[in-house]
């Protein structure tokens, strides 16, 4: 049956939940530093350190991920807060927030983070890890200039099996090949890679597991943010970044995290 | 945005009455939830690569991101495959389409228009016959310019460049459906009997202990 009412993405929607909104002047370099952890927990962009414009992209993502709006309405509603709708910008450059290249890139990442993380999420249930125990790294959108992806699963550890890139769900490879640090796609910015499920016969004969291999199933632990008050995950959050950043970035009397003089990197 | 809906107790009934208590259900409509999932999602990846938009402007990757929006939600014993992207509803069932607050609607016509809205861009309207709204375009900068030589010579040329047509405006769009953005029905259930029958072998496997 085929019907015109969605459901909500309840395990994407879950992700977008956790996050705290973090102005910073952190550019993409310092931010890398932060523990994968906390940045899962967080809604930033490099060098913004407007609230209203963090609470403004979180806010169009959410309406994103329950499909309620399409990209052109979310850059559209951003360039408004911005002012800058109808200006004439380099819109290749990722530097200007107002450029469709860099809006773009936020809202790409922070959606397939969420729904990346759903899918993870919804393939960690033991009846689907147990049916689909591996994944293989594809591309799903052709680029001009390509990564090469195949090099960075070699140098981080990853098997071929062919020309195909597969490992169990909860191998570490997944950790080693994302800029994020994360098991789940995006593994970079606009890298145009995604993951496909790999059922249990192929992983055997695959030599990744067998017949009795049961996999255990992974969590990033968001219940527990869950359950404490947006106020307190806020604390917690600030708390572990100023412990986790010392002598790197520090939060100053606004609540913007800036980099402590000198620690500043040169990339967008 | 569209939903499937993957009914148990119609697809696999009888096989899953005479295993009631063997199996347990809350591991069977993940599974096959999760099948047709990664059947629509391979449909919408192929797709993206098999239909570029046709202006030639650069990619949405439309069909990518619906694929990456797809999921399946538990209902009872009921599971459901949804993908929470706007536009694939509309082009599943097709119809007509109208503005919701604005007078017209605004159709891409070239290729910097593509995946945008109007409003991005700093655009005048063109009037047709009558005076009718038929189009936005940029912002003309064509102007005659006329010269006179040290002879005495006078010349006149075209200085700038005239604007361009990036949107059609109309009242409505009558859109044909197209149940070709998604698999199957074939498909989509043949994954999910598949799946179920995978968990009921490893589960008869395990001794009736999923």
């Amino acid at each position: 049956m085929i019907f015109r009412s969605p459901l909500p993405f309840a395990e994407a929607i879950e992700s977008r939940l956790v996050r705290t909104l973090l102005p910073t002047d952190l550019r993409t370099d310092l931010l890398q530093t932060i523990p994968a952890e906390l940045r899962e927990r967080a809604v930033f962009s490099a060098g913004v350190q407007s609230v209203e414009t963090l609470q403004k992209v979180s806010d169009v993502v959410d309406a994103l991920v329950r499909g309620e709006i399409n990209r052109a309405d979310a850059r559209q509603t951003l360039k408004e807060q911005l002012g800058s709708l109808g200006d004439e910008v380099d819109e290749t450059g990722l530097t200007d927030l107002r450029s469709d290249a860099r809006l773009n890139l936020i809202l790409d990442t922070n959606l397939e983070m969420a729904q990346g993380y759903g899918s993870w999420k919804q393939g960690q249930d033991p009846a689907i890890l147990d049916q689909w125990p591996a994944q293989e790294l594809i591309r799903v959108i052709d680029s001009r200039v390509p990564r090469d992806w195949p090099s960075r699963w070699a140098e981080a550890g990853g098997q071929f099996f062919g020309d195909r890139m597969i490992a169990l769900k909860n191998d570490p490879i997944w950790l080693r090949i994302s800029r994020f640090g994360l098991p789940y796609p995006p593994f970079d910015f606009n890298s145009g890679m995604d993951v496909a499920d790999v059922d249990r016969e192929t992983a055997i004969e695959a030599g990744l597991i067998d017949d009795n291999t049961e996999l255990l199933p992974q969590d990033r632990d968001f219940n527990t943010d869950l359950q404490a008050s947006p106020e307190v995950r806020s604390a917690s959050l600030r708390e572990a970044l100023a412990e986790a950043l010392q002598g790197i970035a520090r939060f100053d009397g606004e609540g913007v995290l800036r980099a402590v003089s000198g620690s500043q990197g040169g990339a967008s | 945005m569209i939903g499937l809906e993957i009914n148990l107790r119609g697809t696999a009934g009888q096989t899953l009455r005479r295993l009631r208590g063997a199996i347990d259900p809350a591991r069977l409509s993940p599974v096959a939830g999760r099948a047709v999932r990664n059947v629509v999602r391979d449909h919408l990846f192929r797709l993206n690569q098999e239909r570029p938009n046709q202006l030639g402007g650069k990619r949405t990757n439309f069909y990518t991101g619906a694929g990456r929006a797809t999921q399946f939600v538990m209902q009872g014993d009921i599971a459901v495959v949804s993908i929470n992207q706007v536009g694939i509803r509309q082009r599943f069932f097709g119809g007509t389409i109208r503005p919701k607050t604005a007078k017209y609607l605004t159709i891409p016509v070239h290729p910097n228009a593509h995946g945008k809205r109007a409003r991005e861009f700093d655009l005048e309207v063109v009037f047709g016959e009558g005076g009718k709204p038929i189009a936005l375009a940029t912002k003309g900068t064509l102007r005659r310019e006329v010269t006179q030589t040290r002879s005495g010579t006078i010349r006149r040329r075209n200085v700038g460049r005239r604007g361009e047509i990036y949107y059609r405006l109309v009242r409505q769009v009558v859109q044909q459906p197209d149940v070709s953005v998604l698999p199957r029905p074939d498909e989509t259930y043949g994954a999910a009997i598949s799946a179920i029958n995978t968990e009921i072998d490893r589960a008869t496997g395990r001794g009736g202990q999923p």
